[in-house]
């Protein structure tokens, strides 16, 4: 596939622009992730900050765009997994948490922060108006229902969900978007 | 069955977020199939569980996070290894004199540092003039996906403009659009052709609307890296400062500001340079220099770190005049220098620095010799 090639080769080049890609990519899902292990957001930053800077280091070694990305989730889980253990404090579940960093299949986890993080890109940008509208309306209701949990008309309903849809379908992931570019 | 996981990532999202063909919304249900996977997918799509995950995300500061990144990377480390090596030559010498100075200025110097933490550094920004005579103001934040009347797509997403052809225009005469950065600006565009530019402060490219014809020729001024898509029987051409440069599929970078002389640096494939004169060839690693005698190009090695420090966020100087550092720095910073002192302009110096640091920290550096004195007033600087 072309577009990860460039990607791939960009990265092995050492452009910042590609690595800034991966980056604004990832970032958010990492942290997220990281979250449900290390309820310290300072500390998590730290560790996804750390697995950016090891993976630039050792660009030369990534061949596809899938290994990047798992190498990122793995490096952030190991730091969350040493944490936890090295922590003197002793969690009320400290012995189930490392027990499920250390056998959890973390994909379904991957997938649920990747996703959650589009679409909070996609909708930040959003009037809270629109935002509402946006997240009941996944939910699965109805416009006459949204209308009135908001108080307010079918027609500005109709309005501000079609305007932030024509936001929401212009607005890719910021690496998908990359992809996009090239393909 | 197997999927990539972008892919699947891609079909949740847009399942509520978008649309999805028939095709994908069989691929979706297949995998909804599993109650594993039917769990997860109503676990995403949880108004609670989003609700309660954009909050903890707003708190998130991505930009910052970047930054220290690239402190950690580019930053520190050069510094402390280049800075002092080629700085201790011009301190030491002078280094009584400048304990001396410092004591006089030490009050002023307070409030230089003051003055200058109000700067900042460029940003992503940058503006389109379109054929059509409209005007467009783009930043990094801003998204815009539009058409416009003779068929030009147009997206700006995260500090990137593309241009696609939707329909083949009229033959008859060329039409251009033009990206002009200000200076504190950067941007990147993609061209029809799939050819990325990265425009720097202060530079302009204008290119056709439509790449017909035998050749596709852009026009540019400022400082821009080109990564050229090859096209066979259609070569790429830069026009700038009254030079030519003829294009291959390849990388490479032109520095054309008004007051420096026209440089090309080649990365890699191979690029033809032609003036009134002279026509020169370029390998990768080379670059050649306009030089203003009218005696035609000088090629000679170049050095790659300098020339693409400004695309990857950093300052690299060097050895060079003073004069020379200021323009560049106050073109990101906009800002204008006025050298009091006029001997100070040729005094010599190596500085490495990430270009997201504060104005500030800049003339921090530069006051760091001892030899310099600051005073900034707005946005001009003042050099005694």
């Amino acid at each position: 596939m072309l577009a990860e090639k460039q990607i791939i080769e960009g990265i092995y080049a050492g452009n910042t622009a590609i690595f800034k890609e991966i980056f604004d990519t990832y970032y958010l899902p990492l942290r997220s992730f990281a979250y449900r292990y290390v309820e310290n957001e300072a500390i998590t930053d730290d560790f996804v900050q750390d697995a950016f800077l090891v993976f630039w280091e050792r660009r030369l070694d990534f061949a596809l765009l899938s290994s990047i990305k798992s190498f990122l989730f793995t490096t952030v889980k190991n730091s969350c997994l040493n944490w936890v253990k090295r922590e003197q404090v002793k969690f009320r579940n400290q012995e189930q948490l490392i027990h499920a960093l250390e056998t959890e299949n973390e994909e379904s986890a991957i997938l649920e922060e990747e996703v959650h993080a589009r679409i909070y890109e996609a909708i930040r940008n959003l009037s809270p108006q629109a935002r509402d509208v946006v997240l009941y309306s996944m939910e699965g209701l109805s416009n006459p229902e949204i209308a009135a949990k908001m108080n307010l008309s079918l027609n500005t309903i109709k309005t501000v969900k079609l305007r932030a849809y024509r936001i929401l379908r212009a607005k890719l992931g910021s690496l998908a978007y990359f992809l996009f570019l090239f393909l | 069955m197997e999927y990539s996981d972008q892919d699947l990532c891609d079909l949740i999202y847009r399942s509520r977020l978008g649309k999805l063909d028939a095709n994908e919304q069989k691929q979706l249900d297949a995998w909804l199939e599993y109650p594993e996977n039917r769990e997860l997918y109503h676990r995403i799509w949880n108004r609670e569980i989003i609700l309660g995950k954009m909050m903890r995300m707003e708190g998130y500061n991505r930009t910052a996070a970047w930054e220290q990144v690239c402190r950690k990377i580019s930053g520190k480390r050069k510094i402390s290894r280049k800075w002092y090596v080629y700085a201790a030559a011009v301190v030491l010498p002078l280094f009584i004199f400048g304990v001396l100075f410092q004591r006089f200025e030490a009050t002023q110097n307070q409030t230089v540092a003051l003055q200058g933490d109000s700067i900042q550094p460029g940003t992503r920004n940058a503006r389109i003039f379109l054929a059509s005579g409209e005007v467009m103001e783009l930043k990094k934040d801003t998204v815009y996906h539009t058409v416009t009347k003779d068929g030009m797509e147009i997206r700006n997403v995260d500090g990137f403009v593309s241009f696609e052809n939707r329909q083949t225009p009229a033959n008859e005469h060329i039409r251009y659009n033009r990206v002009e950065t200000p200076r504190g600006g950067e941007y990147q565009v993609v061209l029809p052709d799939g050819t990325q530019v990265w425009l720097n402060a202060e530079s302009s490219l204008r290119f056709p609307v439509a790449f017909s014809g035998n050749e596709r020729r852009v026009y540019m001024t400022g400082e821009a890296f080109f990564d050229v898509t090859h096209r066979s029987g259609q070569p790429f051409l830069v026009e700038s400062a009254g030079t030519t440069i003829r294009v291959l599929g390849t990388k490479f970078n032109v520095r054309a500001y008004q007051d420096l002389p026209l440089t090309t640096t080649l990365l890699s494939g191979k690029v033809q340079l032609q003036d009134r004169q002279q026509e020169v060839t370029l390998i990768p690693g080379q670059e050649a220099v306009l030089l203003s005698d009218g005696s035609g190009f000088q090629v000679k090695p170049a050095n790659l770190e300098v020339t693409m420090a400004w695309l990857n966020g950093v300052f690299v100087f060097d050895n060079k005049p003073l004069e020379y550092i200021m323009q560049e720095v106050g073109r990101w910073y906009d800002v204008n220098v006025f050298f009091v002192n006029n001997r100070l302009q040729e005094e010599r110096f190596s500085i490495e620095m990430p270009r997201h640091e504060s104005f500030a920290e800049v003339l921090r550096l530069i006051e760091k010799t001892g030899v310099i004195h600051v005073e900034v007033k707005e946005r001009t600087v003042f050099i005694r």
